[in-house]
């Protein structure tokens, strides 16, 4: 049998040649055998007399999904892949200069150097349910074959800097308003559509079809030396502030389009390879190529091991008890994957605000575009609310306050009334042995931890207690992927060789709370300070972490979170055999002066609403509040002490932790704690993760490191076992 | 090898079809009897599986924002929750409002779609002013005892808030011609013609086209003309908020009644039909104007039903479904009727044989016969009586006729009376008048309510009968276990 063709010609009776990409996968990607597929077909199609004009189609759901990103791994010099960046655009330019009109009709997606090859093309004609993108910024690189270029040159550097920094998706609509597409048609006609497009543009050679207003604001912002002074100075500022300066592909974008805006698409195309080859080596694209092979592998996975007998079971839909703020999200993204939602809570006045927060999230949707007025209505129309639970429910996710009796009472309600059903519990610190202690059906409890606010935190932990089945896992997780979570499992059912001791009473906590427990005790013990370190300023800390790469710093974390959920997790994080979860003595004097946090509007930030003369004061300008330190007696601070140390004491708190856990059997591979970390808690990504960091560090100089902590600041400081034993 | 099967003619081995016929997957549906030709069925009875509905409350309150719609997918989908049927086991969805909908005219359907029902379940809409969910029921009671489907859900809604403001005529007229206008002139010559007056939005009419009366108006003449006095309305009124309030005092209507949450961000919700008058007076009732006739009438505000928002609806199954799948119906229909009677007649003088004259609200007793003799019972059998209250003066006057040897010679063509109705037994939990009356949703509240007392009271046989506009009337016999 011949080995399948990516690319196959034929030839309309209109002389319309139509090049089919249908490579061997389930989905289109740029590799060595397409391209050289491609370039074959095209010069064929190109040197045909009876060819006219040339439609670029593909028999995939979507177009091109990008190139094959596995082997840039295999480069290990920024020469080489310079190289294969421009030998892929000298493939490109071929297509942008030949003689017969080119149209690229795409289907689905294109994306990468799929959008970069249909860019190529003279115009493209997508489907009104496509959309197209340069996600490359996302895994630390920029687009190597001309495809910003392009961009900038079809719909303005506004739209390449969006499109370039962003790595988003856009959509149909708004790929045309922009003028990345000449047309749109349904998929159904497409080749059609694009076959007449570009017999039209054989007819009359190319025209320009741009508004009058898009060119008086392109003309002013890009050929004029102090309209792009002004834009790139905004550009950069802004782009500053969101990477810290971690992600040097957005630097690199950056450049190469000023290099466009002044010198012109020759000049920024000849400095694109080195640019790309130098991002391709950088460890910043290492560690985001990592996190998205991780990614992509967990994806595959169902939670349970391979050769188990049950999977999961079929969901139509599911019950969510409570419904607060957690309870609400979990719904809301339930009806998002399709199933139908039953909310339940005794409380009509709760039921009331989950229904507010339900229905104010589909109405924003809506509002934004993301879903049609028609598929919203149709969401909240699988809603369903009240005391009663539905007789045939198979999973139901408890989300009631984190309160061990109260959690208990709602398992033994769904035990009496849905024996067969599915407790998931979604608890981030009481361990789901201690819920399940006591139950009829220990094997059908399971622990699902969504990170709050659920609709926008894409990580689902899903928790294994020791008696858990593996039905009740596989359900679990098959849920959190249809909900469009990142869902890794975590805890292990008991052994007979695991003995009580330290890992059985931390046994069925989540992996990410102890890693966030650690890190977060950490900052407190540098903010109370000990004999050898003096207490160091809040806002001092948070910065440090910040520019570490943290989303927000741990203080500002605890205040959202809540000083008191905070203190309880830690409570149950210490409970057994772990005193390097004791936090520093003074703190509980925060709790007793009623500080919760941003909920309460007493942390250790100032949330009074004072009126300045200007209005409300910035939320963004958060000052620390000074009775914090008063409460605590602190009255001088360590102003000498390095930043580094700062980031280094919480961070390999946190990745010390981290090894602990995989050590406990707690974390099943290190590429699930990467992920867990970094979607879950916002380790900085362009780090790859505690594990990728620990790689990166190599192991031999965080115990180095860890053991010069441990000697000034005490045990809790122990090398986890794991990084002694040279993982 | 073939068994004999009378029902199926088809060979048991036939050959796969190309396109396997949906149905065959679901056990119930798979159960209808293929039968060459229409006939009349003598098999399961008709089970009312689960009844439910919104509390119902006054115009503009608590469903100002509702539309008739909204409050019937409200309902439909909280009746599917607690019984957890599966969605794609529903065959049918008849529903109906009796205030049109604009947007959506076919509200049946728009409940299958926007209530997780599955999209292959047939849906229309009926209408039978005041009686429509009854019409709801009695239809699906027909497509199941026809063979054709096994599992239904029906009722009706109404928002008495959500009213169509039309256009007059000659606007509306000018406003289609403009769309077909070409030039600019033409559009000038249509909008010429209207004047400020054609620029007025129309109310829905109150008044009924053929007698350009108000159902009130009706309610006065059958008042006066059959000597029903206001004290004896204002009683009446005042018997039925005492009765609706003990009911909901005692708890036995709160599992027949769901929640709504509702206003700005759902933070207030609803659970108590707020049209009750939780201490009624009955000496506030009489300082009440009359409502319809100023000066020598006596329906009044307080002696009527209220304008109302509300839904109701009821899950149906043949019986033998019901029982497979693990049901205990609230009870079954023995049998139905309905009558009408012309809104026109003359003034009911001896000797003749036309209805009383605009005694448009008799449907109760002109109904309730022919349901009885279908049932092969009279009224003595039954064990409870709930009458549709429009107006007290309309329940009191066919209360009245009930017993009336001389109306059922009359007007009904009987020889005796229907019968005498015993109070105790009669809207022992009061009725629309109290619980207000959502048009639509009417007949479905009274069918659950009524089966659910049955129940209370033991079992028994219960007769739910409503009058409606136009001059029509409605008698179900309901029967529980």
């Amino acid at each position: 049998m011949l080995e399948k063709q990516p690319v196959t010609t034929t030839i309309r009776e209109d002389g319309v040649a139509v090049l089919t990409f249908d490579g061997a996968g389930s989905v289109n990607i740029i590799n060595p055998a397409f391209s050289e597929a491609f370039q074959r077909e095209f010069s064929n199609a190109l040197s045909d007399a009876n060819v006219h004009a040339i439609v670029l189609a593909s028999a995939k759901k979507d177009f091109i999904v990008g190139a094959d990103v596995a082997f840039l791994d295999a480069l290990v010099f920024a020469d080489d892949a310079a190289r294969l960046a421009k030998e892929l655009a000298t493939g490109l330019l071929a297509v942008a200069r030949a003689p017969k009109p080119v149209v690229a009709a795409v289907n689905g997606q294109a994306l990468g150097g799929g959008f970069e090859l249909a860019l190529a093309a003279h115009a493209i004609v997508l489907s009104d349910t496509g959309s197209v993108g340069l996600p490359e910024v996302k895994l630390g690189l920029l687009p190597g074959a001309n495809g910003l270029l392009r961009v900038a040159e079809r719909a303005g550097l506004a739209a390449a800097l969006d499109l370039g920094l962003s790595g988003r998706t856009v959509g149909a609509k708004a790929a045309k308003a922009l003028g990345l597409v000449a047309a749109l048609a349904p998929a159904s006609v497409l080749v059609d559509a694009a076959a007449k497009y570009a017999l039209g543009l054989v007819a009359k050679k190319a025209e320009s079809s741009r508004e009058f207003g898009r060119g008086v604001v392109r003309f002013a912002t890009e050929k004029t030396a102090l309209g792009r002074a002004l834009v790139f100075d905004k550009a950069r500022k802004a782009t500053a502030a969101k990477t810290g300066g971690h992600y040097p592909a957005t630097t690199r974008i950056l450049d190469l389009l000023a290099r466009w805006s002044r010198d012109g698409f020759e000049a920024a195309a000849a400095v694109e390879p080195a640019y790309f080859g130098e991002l391709v080596v950088s460890d910043a694209s290492k560690a985001l190529r990592s996190l998205f092979f991780a990614t992509t592998s967990l994806k595959k996975e169902t939670g349970i091991a391979v050769d188990s007998a049950p999977t999961a079971k079929t969901l139509t839909g599911v019950c969510v008890v409570g419904a607060g703020l957690m309870g609400a999200g979990i719904a809301a993204v339930s009806l998002d994957a399709g199933l139908a939602v039953r909310l339940v809570d005794r409380d009509d006045a709760g039921i009331g605000r989950g229904l507010a927060a339900i229905k104010k999230r589909v109405d924003q949707r809506v509002k934004r575009r993301r879903i049609s007025r028609e598929e919203g209505a149709a969401r909240l129309a699988k809603l369903s609310y009240g005391e009663a639970f539905p007789r045939t429910a198979t999973l139901v996710i408890e989300a009631v306050y984190e309160d061990l009796p109260l959690k208990q009472e709602v398992l033994r309600r769904v035990e009496r009334e849905l024996p067969n059903a599915i407790f998931a519990t979604n608890t981030s610190a009481i361990p789901v042995d201690a819920i399940a202690d006591g139950a009829l059906h220990p094997e059908n409890v399971v622990g699902m931890h969504y990170f709050s606010p659920v609709p926008k935190m894409p990580l689902l932990e899903v928790v294994r207690g020791s008696r858990t089945s593996d039905e009740a896992v596989a359900t679990a997780v098959s849920l959190g992927k249809k909900q469009g979570k990142t869902v890794i499992v975590v805890g292990r059912p008991s052994t007979p060789e695991t003995g009580p001791g330290r890992s059985e009473a931390l046994r069925a906590s989540c992996y990410t709370t102890r890693v966030l427990g650690a890190y977060l005790n950490e900052a407190a013990w540098l903010l109370a300070g000990d004999a050898t370190s003096p207490p160091v300023a809040i806002d001092a800390i948070d910065r440090a972490l910040v520019q570490w790469g943290f989303p927000v710093g741990p203080f500002q974390l605890l205040d959202e979170v809540g000083i008191d959920v905070a203190a309880q997790v830690g409570e149950v994080l210490r409970h057994g055999n772990a005193p390097r979860f004791q936090p520093p003595p003074p703190l509980a004097r925060l709790l007793a002066d009623g500080r919760k946090g941003r909920k309460n509007g007493r942390g250790f930030y100032d949330y009074s609403e004072k009126k300045s003369l200007f209005g409300d004061r910035s939320s963004r300008q958060k000052l620390v509040d000074p009775s914090v330190y008063e409460l605590l007696g602190i009255t001088t601070f360590d102003t000498r002490i390095p930043r580094e140390e700062l980031q280094m004491r919480c961070a390999l708190a946190f990745v010390n932790e981290a090894v602990a856990c995989l050590d406990e059997g707690i974390l099943h591979s290190e590429r699930d704690g990467d992920i867990g970390a970094i979607f879950g808690l916002g380790f900085p990504a362009f780090r790859g993760g505690p594990f990728h960091y620990v790689r990166f560090l190599g192991a031999a100089e965080i115990v180095a490191r860890l053991r010069g902590f441990e000697q000034r600041f005490g045990p809790r400081f122990a090398p986890a076992a794991g990084l002694l034993t040279g993982r | 090898m073939a068994k004999k099967s009378k029902t199926k003619p088809a060979p048991r081995t036939a050959p796969k079809a190309a396109i396997a016929p949906a149905v065959a997957a679901s056990p119930t549906l798979a159960e209808v009897p293929a039968s060459p030709s229409l006939r009349v069925a003598h098999g399961p009875r008709i089970a009312i599986v689960a009844g439910l509905r919104t509390p119902f409350a006054k115009q503009s309150t608590a469903y100002a924002e509702f539309s008739a719609q909204d409050l019937a997918r409200t309902v439909v989908r909280e009746l599917l929750a607690r019984t957890s049927i599966d969605p794609k086991e529903i065959g049918l969805c008849v529903y109906g409002q009796v205030v049109p909908s604009v947007h959506a005219p076919n509200i049946a359907r728009e409940i299958v779609l926007g209530t997780g029902m599955a999209p292959s379940t047939d849906a229309y809409s009926v209408s039978r002013a005041c009686a429509t969910s009854f019409q709801a029921l009695s239809s699906a009671a027909e497509a199941i005892a026809s063979g054709q489907h096994t599992i239904a859900v029906v009722g009706g809604a109404d928002s008495a808030s959500d009213v169509p403001i039309t256009a007059s005529r000659p606007l509306a007229r000018a406003l289609v011609e403009l769309t077909k206008a070409r030039s600019l002139a033409d559009r000038w010559r249509i909008l010429s013609r209207l004047s400020p007056r054609d620029l007025v939005p129309v109310p829905p009419a109150i008044k009924e086209p053929t007698t350009g009366l108000t159902m009130g108006a009706s309610a006065e003449i059958m008042a006066k003309e059959a000597g029903i006095s206001r004290a004896a309305q204002d009683a009446f009124a005042h018997r039925s908020h005492v009765r609706a309030a003990a009911a909901w005092e005692e708890g036995l209507l709160q599992d027949e009644v769901m929640h709504v949450p509702y206003g700005r961000d759902f933070a207030k919700t609803i659970a108590r039909d707020n049209t009750v008058r939780e201490r009624s007076d009955l000496a506030s009732y009489a300082k009440l104007k009359p409502a319809f006739d100023r000066e020598y009438g006596t329906v009044t505000a307080g002696n009527s039903s209220p304008l109302t928002d509300g839904a109701s609806a009821l899950l149906l199954m043949r019986e033998d479904v019901a029982k497979a799948l693990g049901y205990t119906p609230l009870g079954y229909l023995r049998s139905y009727a309905y009558a009408a009677i012309d809104p026109r007649g003359v003034a009911p003088t001896h000797g003749s044989t036309e209805t009383p004259g605009s005694w448009m609200l008799m449907g109760p007793t002109h109904a309730t016969p022919l349901a009885l003799d279908r049932a092969g019972l009279t009224l003595k059998d039954l064990t409870l009586i709930d009458m549709h209250e429009a107006f007290a003066a309309q329940v009191l006057c066919n209360v009245q006729m009930f017993s009336s040897k001389l109306y059922a010679e009359r007007y009904l063509g009987r020889s005796e009376a229907i019968g005498d109705i015993d109070d105790a037994r009669f809207n022992i939990h009061g009725g629309s008048l109290a619980l207000g009356h959502p048009f639509a949703a009417t007949g479905a509240r009274m069918v659950t309510g009524l089966l659910r007392a049955l129940k209370r009271q033991g079992g028994g046989l219960g007769l739910a009968t409503a009058c409606a506009a136009g001059g029509l009337g409605a008698a179900f016999v309901l029967e529980t276990e």
